[in-house]
């Protein structure tokens, strides 16, 4: 009924094909779900989207043929969802202006050259069992993406939408990224859950509270009675996940501190606007308590909208920051501020004359992309690379050595850091426990967890490329009968069968996920 | 089951907004307001008709507040820190945001007035506390029955019209709202639902308003008119939302056409209230929106700060201060000052309760005297504006959204008793929806929506949904060369079983399994004779006709029915003709029922379901002759 497409991206490229390090010289390409190009996309009825990392590769997707699907997001996640995409298309651009553009096979996808290829990138390259060759996509274009942002119906935290009458959906806030959401889907015969992340504390994004998680229980389980113990509960709320992530930030900042010092400068290219937003807050407060002045850059092409948009959405954000807006000076983030009295900069590029006007060193980049393989943070890391004073920030989670291959000798110091991307699977095996649901689909990578703790919940595992067929949880469709049409009810009795039945003459409506009769 | 609304406030009145519902066991406080005639405690509404026994929070589910204007909150700190109501607090994120100001800037006045104050800035913050603040659309589950949602209400910002249901009766209360939108802020919004109960404001309820637009290019021209001869403006007006509205105005005017002279804000809170405007950009009207992130429209360009030494420095200026009413404070005292100058303007607000200075200015002639207290008086010889803007609905825009929502019954507040009458009559005449408007303190209760449940099996939902289509051709007109037309019928059944014992919808299929029971098929059979002319009777006459003439015959007996009935079919063997579970076939002496024993007979068979159809067909082969001619043509036919 529904599919969630959340695009995974791994591009390698590199000018260093000369050197024989064995990377691609080359524009980078995407994969997006492996099979999207064997389905018959009008199929589909409804997508839904998480988080704004999930929507990146919507616009492959929608521009299918004969696509005619629902996409529903919140209205955060679409809006921060569209600025990614458009701030990858500007870095492709950028690269094309750079490398010039590229023929429509490039030489790397040549079968001779694609034997050539080390152990390592084939594997890549060609996928686990050799199929994802032809999935490599060039990337899609502005329009593509203006067209699939025409596609997405943007919804606030718990709105309603009614799909077919019969199926309802709606987005409970998850708690990991600004517009994440867990899905609660409602239809006749069941109910589903659709949970990305539950992370029950979180100082900037809004938190799925409790009325929520009671909202996504009664719902999954239908069980009427969730005997929950307190104890449970009080474990999934605890703050040890929160307060470990603010250490991790905090540690950042320290390293940060002792490297500038020095002398260096700090580089941090990451696309997690949460991330962004909240190391910008402990700069802050690292920087006023070490009484220094750097300036905190962060260049991107869209960092002058993401920044005026998180300045503008109190609806979205955490308590912490809520009670700022009610606060005797309303303002959601320090940003706000920093940007008033020049302690952070925006700069749409690296190139920007504004910029190299007040240029100095150190300082502290934010800038896409991840990978290091696109925008500002290629240039930066060319200039820092020899600096044994500077740092790079990078994410778990990306192979360290692979992505910094050819920017190597690096002299430069490395910190690469884990941050909260997801519930673990201890915390979603209490979740379970509250939720009480009839069944639970796990990843495959859980099965062996799941199986060694021996929980003991009716569970399947789910891998891509699969489709699992669960059974409907309700025996059959509930009928709400007007009162109108029941005052005419008269019964007739069989005695025999002792049973008293009734004819029923009168309209069938489906409203709102729900079967009427009136008359 | 029923649904009662207690009208505490804004029983025809406009003041202390504030109606109890109780909606199939739930009881919830639609606005808590005060009324600004009143100092003592009339300006609440009666609490003590809630509960006799005071425990507000259990007889509560919970309170819902529209708008920040004082006439819908101006009570709630009272209600919750002096009165003790601890259950929960709704209402939306600008509206939190933006009472406290509301709230403070009254407290202030009060004080500032020498009265005792009912409470005290503290109860503010701790009430203010004590709120859950939601979005638009955002569907909140109270308690387990209980559900609400929040509709843009445009108005003032964060307003909100609210829909709560319990079970299947639901209800949708407006508070102030707009149906059209203005510079500033969008068009109320809201879905169509299935309502018992509308319950609307009628602050316009005979008034048909001109567009907006015309009244802000005239309040502009007035303004600019008055700096470009050097005069000085006085806009008093409240902190919140009117301030901030015109501003908007003033700016956007000084930016086009270039003007240079400085508007300044008296008062610190509508600074602060222009903070919060900016960071709740979204509550605003779509092009606001829009154009944000290029400029924020509450980024004022030409205010600039102020201070009392400006009050009498020379040239031009635009200053907004409070109170609104000029009740006191410093917009009379900055009245005082400029109103004796022809070349100031004053711009007075739409409405100003009796007894204020700006009451009396609204009625004055100029040149006047205006007496302050036995000792003063003002001259005024200033020039005076009434500022027409209102951001209420008009009659039409009520109406539309009765319209719109079609509820079962409408109950109208907020509004003037004579104007709500004629409101009632048009709505009762014009759409036929039962409607009310209580006094304060009255109740009124109305029927609610209920319903029963049952199990529905899927065959039947399936009967109801599928569309079963018929197919039925129609000859035009006598001219058999136009093909007929072809006609599509969507019969589905809409018809089922309902057992008592664990009650569950069934289809008439079902049934049978249900009861354990065997099939009966009730079947018909008649035999019908048939006239016909006499080159055919040879063949009629003859009792064992060969299978040829049987053929020929039925042949016949075909064509004239199949020109009525056109999913007429032949069967396959040609025994007989067959529309539906009507069966024709040649009657032979030894079967027949009714045993006829003379002429030409064709026995008709049918079950139950079929008799009209079976006694139309009939009627037409008894009253059709068949004739060789006709046969002629089907053997030509035949022959091919």
């Amino acid at each position: 009924m529904s599919a969630l497409i959340s695009q995974t991206c791994l591009s390698e490229d590199s000018n260093e094909e000369k050197r024989g390090n064995g990377l691609i010289y080359a524009e980078p390409r995407y994969r997006t779900v492996t099979r999207l190009l064997s389905w018959n996309v009008s199929f589909i009825d409804v997508v839904l989207i998480t988080s704004p990392n999930g929507m990146l590769g919507l616009p492959f997707l929608t521009r299918k043929k004969g696509f005619t699907a629902k996409v529903y997001a919140t209205k955060a996640a679409s809006r921060i969802g569209q600025l990614m995409m458009e701030d990858l298309v500007y870095m492709h651009k950028e690269f094309r202006q750079f490398y010039g553009p590229e023929s429509d096979e490039p030489i790397w996808m040549k079968w001779d050259r694609l034997e050539m290829l080390p152990l390592e990138l084939k594997k890549t390259v060609f996928g686990a069992d050799g199929t994802d060759f032809g999935c490599w996509m060039p990337l899609y274009s502005a329009a593509d993406v203006k067209a699939c942002m025409l596609k997405v119906k943007s919804l606030n935290y718990a709105e309603e939408i009614c799909y077919n009458g019969i199926v309802i959906a709606k987005p409970l806030p998850s708690g990991l990224e600004i517009g994440s959401c867990n899905w609660r889907i409602n239809g006749p015969r069941g109910n589903i859950a659709y949970i990305s992340n539950f992370s029950s504390l979180n100082a900037l994004e809004q938190v799925g509270n409790d009325e929520d998680r009671s909202g996504l229980a009664n719902y999954l389980s239908n069980s009427s009675s969730a005997d929950v113990n307190s104890e449970t509960r009080s474990a999934l709320l605890s703050t040890d996940e929160y307060l470990e992530e603010i250490d991790k930030l905090d540690f950042i900042c320290s390293c940060s501190m002792d490297s500038i010092k020095a002398g260096g400068s700090i580089l941090i290219p990451t696309g997690r606007l949460g991330i962004i937003l909240q190391l910008l807050e402990r700069f802050e407060l690292h920087l006023t308590s070490e009484n220094m002045k750097v300036p905190i850059f962060v260049i991107s092409s869209v960092a002058e909208e993401l920044m005026t948009f998180t300045s503008i959405i109190p609806e979205w954000l955490g308590q912490q920051c809520q009670d700022r807006l009610y606060s005797e000076k309303p303002s959601l983030f320090t940003h706000t501020e920093m940007l008033k009295d020049g302690r952070l900069y925006l700069f749409p590029a690296i190139h920007s004359v504004e910029l190299l006007k007040i240029w100095q060193e150190p300082c502290i980049v934010f800038c896409p992309h991840w990978s290091l393989r696109l925008g500002p943070v290629t240039h930066l890391l060319r200039r820092w690379r020899g600096d044994q004073n500077s740092l790079l920030v990078i994410e778990e989670g990306v192979d360290a050595n692979l992505v910094l291959l050819p920017f190597k000798p690096i002299a430069m110091k490395v910190l690469q850091c884990s941050f909260l991307s997801g519930m673990q699977l201890k915390k979603s095996l209490l979740l379970m426990k509250i939720l009480q649901p009839k069944h639970v689909l796990f990843p495959e990578i859980f099965r062996r967890c799941v199986d060694t703790l021996k929980v003991s919940l009716s569970s399947s595992f789910y891998q891509e490329n699969e489709t699992l067929h669960i059974p409907h949880t309700e025996d059959s469709s509930r009928l709400h009968i007007d009162m109108d049409l029941a005052r005419q009810i008269k019964y007739t009795k069989f005695e025999e069968q002792n049973v008293d039945i009734s004819r029923l003459k009168g309209k069938l409506t489906v409203e709102h996920g729900r079967y009427k009769a009136v008359r | 089951m029923a649904i009662e609304c207690l009208v505490l406030g804004a029983g025809q009145e406009v003041g202390k907004s504030c109606v109890v519902v109780t909606i199939n066991g739930k009881r919830i406080m639609f606005d808590c307001g005060m009324h600004m005639r009143y100092t003592d405690l009339r300006q609440y509404p009666d609490f003590s008709l809630i509960s006799d026994s005071g425990d507000f929070t259990s007889s509560l589910s919970c309170v819902i507040i529209t708008h920040f204007h004082l006439d819908h909150i101006g009570a709630l700190p009272y209600f919750t820190q002096v009165l003790g109501y601890d259950g929960p607090i709704y209402m939306t994120y600008p509206t939190k945001a933006l009472a406290p100001l509301a709230l403070e800037d009254y407290r202030k006045q009060t004080e500032r007035r020498g009265e005792k104050e009912q409470f005290t800035a503290e109860h503010i913050a701790d009430c203010m506390k004590k709120v859950t603040a939601v979005d638009l659309k955002q569907t909140i589950h109270v308690d387990k029955d209980l559900q609400i949602q929040a509709y843009y209400a445009g108005h003032v910002l964060g307003a909100a019209m609210f829909y709560a249901k319990v079970g299947d009766a639901a209800l949708v209360y407006t508070g102030d709202y707009n149906m059209v939108p203005d510079r500033l802020l969008g068009a109320a919004q809201i879905d169509r639902l299935q309502l018992d109960l509308v319950i609307s404001e009628s602050t316009y309820a005979t008034t048909y308003r001109d567009s907006k637009y015309v009244q802000e290019r005239e309040f502009l021209k007035a303004v600019h008119k008055c700096v470009a001869s050097g005069g000085k403006v006085l806009i008093p007006t409240n902190a919140l939302g009117r301030a901030q509205e015109l501003c908007m105005l003033l700016d956007d005017y000084w930016e086009r056409t270039n003007l240079k002279v400085p508007i300044y804000f008296s008062s610190g809170s509508t600074i602060q209230a222009n903070l919060y405007h900016r960071i709740l950009i979204n509550w605003t009207s779509q092009k606001v929106k829009d154009t944000h992130a290029r400029h924020n429209a509450f980024d004022f360009k030409n205010v600039k700060s102020f201070d009392r030494s400006l009050i009498n420095a020379p040239g031009p200026c635009v200053l907004f201060a409070s109170p609104g009413m000029l009740g006191g404070g410093f917009s009379l005292e900055v009245l005082k000052q400029w109103a004796p100058y022809e070349e100031n303007l004053v711009m007075l607000p739409g409405s100003c309760s009796t007894g204020t200075v700006g009451s009396k200015l609204m009625s004055a002639k100029i040149p006047t005297q205006i007496k302050l207290d036995e000792n003063v008086k003002i001259d005024v010889r200033c020039q005076i504006y009434k500022l027409a803007f209102s951001a209420h609905t008009d009659a039409k825009g009520i109406m539309d959204l009765v319209k719109f929502l079609s509820p079962k019954h409408v109950l109208l507040v907020h509004g003037e008793k004579p104007k709500m009458a004629a409101l009632k009559e048009k709505i009762q005449s014009e759409l036929g929806i039962e409607c009310c408007y209580p006094a304060n303190n009255e109740t009124v209760t109305i029927p609610s929506t209920h319903h029963i449940e049952a199990g529905v099996s899927d065959a039947f939902l399936q009967s109801c949904l599928a569309p079963n289509f018929k197919f039925w051709k129609t000859n035009v007109g006598s001219d058999e060369r136009t093909p007929p037309l072809l006609q599509v019928y969507d019969d589905r059944v809409s018809q089922g079983i309902l057992t008592l014992q664990n009650p569950r919808v069934i289809s008439q299929n079902e049934l049978r399994d249900v009861l354990g029971l065997e099939n009966h098929l009730v079947k018909f059979d008649h035999c019908c004779s048939a006239a016909y002319d006499s080159e055919i009777s040879n063949a009629a006459s003859d009792w064992l006709p060969s299978t040829s003439q049987r053929n020929s015959l039925l042949q016949l007996l075909f064509g004239i029915v199949s020109r009525d009935f056109p999913d007429c079919i032949m069967h396959d063997c040609q025994k007989g003709i067959q529309v539906g579970s009507f069966v024709a076939s040649m009657c032979s002496r030894e079967e027949c029922p009714s045993g006829n024993a003379d002429a030409l007979h064709f026995r008709c068979t049918w079950s139950a379901t079929d008799e009209e159809l079976a006694w139309k067909v009939i009627s037409l082969v008894k009253n059709v002759k068949l004739s060789s001619a006709s046969l002629d043509s089907f053997r030509v036919l035949m022959d091919f």
